[in-house]
């Protein structure tokens, strides 16, 4: 009778179905890292072998007198270039212009205008706020070479130079910016453009705030500016603090503009970091011929302070929310 | 139980009395507190910051400039200070505010212009002098006295001397007191002078001296007294406003100086001049446009068209990689379990943060390697448009990879899951269901790919020194670095044509834009 199924058919069938879902559980498997395999290919090349590759290059003395491209032929020198990094003696001077660097803009521009934007723009007409901070963009969507051009010409000596007419104008004697005041136009620079990352992050907060609790504030009587000190500034805590190691990681690395700007200069090293130390000795004839070797010793320790605040950084957020199960599972 | 009399205070609440001494107390305390804070900042600033930083090396000026500036804007400030106590009553009994607020304003000045004597700054300060004392004559500009032992006398001057003019410009009163007041420490200033008939010429140089001011003084003075009754009078609401547009107008003066420069054949920071130096409507030209089209830029001969085949080869490239890159990896990321997804993930955020120049390093090395290989080498090789377009995806990899998985993560799955029942294979499912559902997320992140590709520059310029690889931005700034003079007017043409499409998306795409750079965050916007 159709009922009495035998226990070894039952077997069989389970053994069948327990094999079909293996199989689909690897093609399932297949399919995903098919999805992924463009991605991973270009993770793999343009990220995991450079970073393997730059670490052998920084044992190596590679410059462009016996520059090749055939790994094979590379001499190795073991810690050679670190210790010549560590005995340079600009080394020092670098290391500090990077840390006045990133504590300055960060504190001025990225975080404090940025919040002072947010702030400003949330508390005025809705649509008057959203083109003040769509206009904040503008930095950085303009290509480096652009935008630097327009600080180049904003700082030119007179009559050329737009801040001299402004001087002009008011009274006040031409200043020579260029040669007087690097630091000032490299923070400016910069920090114009980490605004806007602030600035979107601290408006998207500050709107996320229910609308109650800023009326109730209101309500009871606390002006706009205490509820700016006792309903906002606590709730913005943590997009602060995100906003700051991001940003921390982000000067770090930035060096574009400085090199379009002063490029180090004026005279030795007066506005160098410590990313554009590195592109200098590796990749340019700042110094007459390339040192890639040496250069890519300079990069390494940037990687070292990188991941070692980036992982700060994913501990701090709890990185585990984020990469929380996904939706469904195979089917 | 006894209730305890409190006197009443008769004033509060009946008609306002002609003075309340209170009211000024307040504000005047709270004004000079105001002035002392901002002193004390700057006066560590001066003091203790700028020498500890320079004490490690490095040489910078932000801490004199902002301590500068915050000495600039004390007084104002003070006196936004203690006007607004008085602001905040001033409705109605306003005779009796203005009052208050100027009698608090005199005081905060005295205070602060003891102050500035004290340190000798602001009226007080040492300002560039020649050290004489002028006036106007008929014929030039007369010296009246000669300070004791000043640069003046040193150099011969005598009182009587007719000053004509600085090398061969002649100069009258105001000329000359403003070239000094423009002047820096040590400048050359050679004058020309009659005396007695005889045409002489000596050079001065200017030396900082601190004499008191008093007509800087008394404006100072004035310009108080009418700060206290504008802040008075201020309608609150402007305030957002006026500061918002101040810090803008840097910036926005610059774009538009690209726009007028570019239309005119020269410009004195702002203002476009035509061959007398007027601004008229002959300023303005299209010559600088013209000559980008032309191929010529101040002597020197180049093509456009390749130049802008290159630059949108990069971007479109770069937005169609890009795009489809990211979506199918977002898309596994956000919708399958597998071995390995944590692992892709965490990578992609560390990636996100790592430095750019340890890479471009190396990547050069992978360039050449690439370049050799027969076939692909061709399209992908160093100081081609696919190389580098391949390098800029792989960059902004981790960041569209992160912004698709959010994008999904906000689908709903019901589409997908009878679309995998009824027998679609997954990358029908993804192409044909999903996809279409997460349009903006894929405009968004196809204008930032645009527009990353477009600017390029470090990449395209690092990648093909040597190539005769050019794409705009390089190209921009292969123009800048000319040792030859540069016209910048061309080149501000060249910056605008650059500029267009960013423009273009600036006025059309702001919200996508806005969104896309806050990039990174917890997936969607």
């Amino acid at each position: 009778m159709a009922e009495k199924i035998g226990v070894a058919e039952i077997q069989t069938v389970e053994k069948e179905t327990t094999n079909r879902s293996r199989a689909r559980a690897l093609r399932a498997h297949l399919t995903a890292y098919g999805f992924l395999a463009p991605a991973g290919v270009l993770v793999i090349v343009f990220f995991l072998i450079p970073v393997v590759l730059i670490l052998f290059m920084s044992l190596t003395n590679l410059s462009s007198s016996n520059f090749t491209a055939d790994v094979a032929k590379w001499q190795f020198v073991g810690l050679d270039q670190f210790e010549r990094l560590f005995s340079d003696q600009f080394v020092r001077k670098i290391f500090f212009n990077t840390v006045f660097y990133i504590v300055v803009t960060l504190s001025f521009f990225n975080v404090g205008l940025g919040l002072i934007v947010s702030l400003l723009t949330t508390h005025i007409d809705r649509n008057a706020g959203f083109v003040f901070r769509a206009l904040w963009i503008l930095p950085r969507i303009t290509s480096p070479v652009v935008y630097i051009l327009i600080w180049k010409r904003m700082w030119a000596e007179p009559p050329f130079g737009l801040l001299n007419q402004f001087n002009e104008l008011v009274g006040a004697p031409a200043i020579a910016y260029q040669s007087e005041h690097p630091w000032v136009f490299v923070i400016l620079v910069n920090g114009f453009i980490g605004l806007s990352f602030g600035m979107i992050i601290f408006t998207s907060a500050i709107e996320s705030i229910p609308k109650d609790l800023m009326n109730a504030s209101l309500v009871d009587g606390s002006s706009i500016l205490q509820r700016i000190r006792y309903v906002i500034m606590p709730l913005i805590r943590w997009p602060l603090l995100f906003v700051v190691t991001y940003q921390t990681l982000s000067l770090l690395t930035s060096f574009v503009e400085i090199q379009l700007l002063t490029d180090g200069g004026p005279g030795l090293y007066r506005t160098e970091v410590w990313a554009l130390t590195a592109y200098h000795r590796a990749l340019s004839n700042y110094f007459g011929h390339a040192e890639w070797g040496y250069g890519s010793a300079f990069a390494i320790v940037l990687v070292v302070i990188g991941v070692v605040l980036a992982i700060v950084y994913m501990r701090v957020f709890r990185f585990s929310e984020l990469v929380d199960e996904p939706k469904i599972e195979v089917l | 139980m006894q209730s305890k009399s409190v006197p009443v205070p008769v004033s509060s609440s009946q008609s306002p009395p002609t003075f309340h001494l209170p009211d000024l107390v307040k504000a005047v305390r709270l004004g000079l507190l105001t002035a002392a804070g901002l002193a004390l900042i700057a006066v560590v600033l001066l003091v203790v910051i700028q020498p500890a930083i320079g004490s490690l090396g490095i040489e910078e000026t932000f801490t004199s400039v902002l301590a500068r500036f915050i000495l600039f804007v004390l007084p104002f400030v003070a006196y936004i200070a203690s006007t607004g106590t008085v602001r905040e009553w001033a409705k109605g009994h306003f005779p009796r505010a203005v009052l208050i607020a100027l009698v608090a304003t005199i005081i905060i000045f005295a205070v602060v212009s003891v102050g500035q004597y004290l340190t000798q700054t602001g009226p007080f300060s040492a300002r560039p002098s020649l050290q004489f004392s002028l006036s106007q004559v008929d014929n030039g500009v007369r010296v009246d006295a000669l300070v004791p032992g000043g640069v003046a006398e040193a150099a011969g001057l005598r009182v009587g001397d007719v000053i004509t003019a600085i090398r061969r410009n002649p100069v009258d009163l105001e000329t000359l007191q403003m070239s000094i007041n423009q002047s820096q420490e040590d400048d050359a200033f050679r004058l020309r002078f009659l005396r007695d008939g005889e045409e002489i010429q000596e050079t001065l140089r200017t030396v900082y001296v601190a004499e008191p001011d008093p007509s800087g003084l008394l404006s100072g003075f004035v310009i108080a007294t009418i700060f206290t009754v504008a802040v008075i009078l201020w309608p609150g609401g402007w305030t957002p406003y006026v500061i918002l547009i101040a810090l803008l107008s840097p910036l926005i003066t610059g774009y538009i100086w690209v726009i007028i420069a570019t239309f005119s054949f020269r410009t004195h920071g702002i203002i476009p001049l035509d061959s007398s130096d007027a601004l008229s409507l002959q300023a303005f030209t299209l010559n600088n446009w013209r000559s980008i089209f032309e191929g010529d830029i101040a002597g020197r001969i180049f093509d456009i068209w390749p130049i802008l085949l290159t630059s949108l080869g990069i971007a479109l490239i770069m937005t169609f990689v890009i795009l489809l890159v990211s979506s199918m990896a977002g898309y596994a990321l956000s919708r399958m379990n597998f071995k390995g997804r944590r692992t892709f993930l965490s990578f992609t955020l560390i990636l996100h943060g790592f430095p750019a120049i340890t890479l471009l390093i190396p990547i050069f090395v992978i360039l050449l390697t690439l370049g050799s290989i027969p076939i692909i080498g061709e399209f992908v090789g160093f100081g081609k448009v696919g190389g580098i377009a391949m390098v800029m995806v792989a960059f902004q990899l981790p960041l569209g990879v992160w912004l698709m998985k959010g994008f999904f993560d906000n689908i709903p799955w019901d589409m997908e899951r009878s679309a995998l029942i009824d027998g679609a294979s997954r990358f029908r499912t993804y192409w044909e269901i999903v996809l279409p559902q997460i349009r903006p997320g894929i405009l968004a992140l196809g204008i930032f790919a645009f527009i990353s590709g477009w600017n390029a520059y470090i990449i395209p310029q690092t990648y093909s020194i040597g190539a005769g690889f050019n794409n705009l931005p390089v190209f921009i700034n292969d123009l800048i670095d000319e040792t030859a003079p540069v016209n910048w007017n061309q080149v501000a043409a060249v910056g605008l044509f650059q500029l267009i499409p960013i423009f273009v998306f600036f006025i059309f795409a702001q919200e996508y834009l806005l969104n896309i750079y806050a990039g990174g965050t917890k997936g969607s916007s």
